[in-house]
């Protein structure tokens, strides 16, 4: 039986399966905040704050954190949010979305509700984290690994100091890896960003249409619990 | 042969003004000489950021082009001027 369908009659059913169906999904503090933080912070670093600058690498390193947090919810937090309860599954994902789109063009279609996210927005989670991870990586090769501290030494002494100090003191001028060396991980930062963003378009459109079949507003449970 | 002169100079002079500075150059050491140097080379600084080695200086044409000018952070000397939007 494929992961998160009810079982059929005559098989025994002791308690209610993993990720489907006994009412709307309750979202614990955790995956709310780490939720809209992962929101926050991707805005402010694609739309608001200087590319490189000191912001934008302080809201990556925080992201880098929430996304840890996240993943070690992943093992340890309640059932909803753990991997196990969302498994990809591109198939099913593939059904939910066929059986959503019959449903909103008028066909007499029951959608199966989860506890925790469904095939197609578990797949979209993981296409985001993975494309957040990416750019969580390529963050760091260009920035030398240096912390959002150093790098505010560095931009301090950059836009007051003498410059000659930071080659004397034996530290790599870095900043956001155009040379040769980060040229690529620039690149590779700049388009899984935008995929990123691409991603969440799809993402809040797919909820809004979920929400829209439903006949309930999916957002709400991510914003608080009841 | 002045008015000449004059005519030449005159439609020169927006051009002599708005010179870029030059790979070689040295522009200086720190964020408030090298300002004024690539101010006097008709480009007015908007950011600094250290970049792969160098510092790389943000700067405003007159005709309101932006251009990135790389220094040599020992040295002070221009290494590269490129067009931001290339």
């Amino acid at each position: 039986m494929e992961q998160g369908q009810t079982p059929k009659g005559g098989q025994s059913a002791p308690r209610p399966e993993v990720g489907r169906a006994v009412g709307a999904p309750v979202w614990d503090p955790l995956v709310r905040l780490s939720h809209w933080a992962v929101a926050v912070a991707v805005l402010s670093n694609y739309l608001l704050n200087r590319a490189g600058g000191t912001w934008h690498v302080w809201i990556g390193w925080g992201l880098m954190a929430v996304l840890a947090l996240r993943f070690a919810w992943g093992f340890f937090g309640p059932q909803e949010a753990r991997f196990s309860s969302f498994l990809p599954n591109p198939f099913a994902a593939l059904r939910h979305i066929k059986a959503l789109l019959r449903k909103l063009g008028g066909k007499r279609e029951t959608l199966p509700e989860y506890t925790s996210h469904n095939p197609a927005g578990s797949m979209m989670i993981y296409a985001l984290w993975a494309m957040l991870a990416v750019v969580s990586i390529t963050g760091l090769v260009m920035t030398g690994g240096a912390s959002p501290v150093q790098m505010a030494q560095q931009q301090a002494i950059v836009e007051t100091g003498d410059w000659s100090t930071l080659v004397q003191a034996g530290e790599e001028v870095d900043g956001d890896g155009d040379g040769a060396g980060g040229a690529w991980a620039k690149e590779v930062h700049e388009v899984a960003a935008n995929l990123v963003v691409i991603l969440a378009f799809i993402h809040v459109a797919g909820v809004a249409l979920e929400s829209r079949a439903l006949g309930r507003n999916l957002v709400r449970p991510m914003l608080r619990k009841s | 042969m002045k008015k000449t002169l004059l005519i030449a100079a005159m439609t020169c002079a927006p051009f002599a003004a708005m010179a870029m500075p030059v790979v070689g150059e040295v522009v200086g050491t720190n964020a408030a000489v090298a300002t004024a140097a690539l101010a006097a080379k008709g480009c007015a600084v908007t950011a600094f950021e250290a970049e792969d080695g160098s510092i790389e200086a943000q700067c405003t044409d007159e005709a309101m082009k932006v251009w990135e000018v790389y220094i040599d952070p020992k040295t002070g000397t221009v290494t590269e001027v490129k067009d931001e939007a290339e």
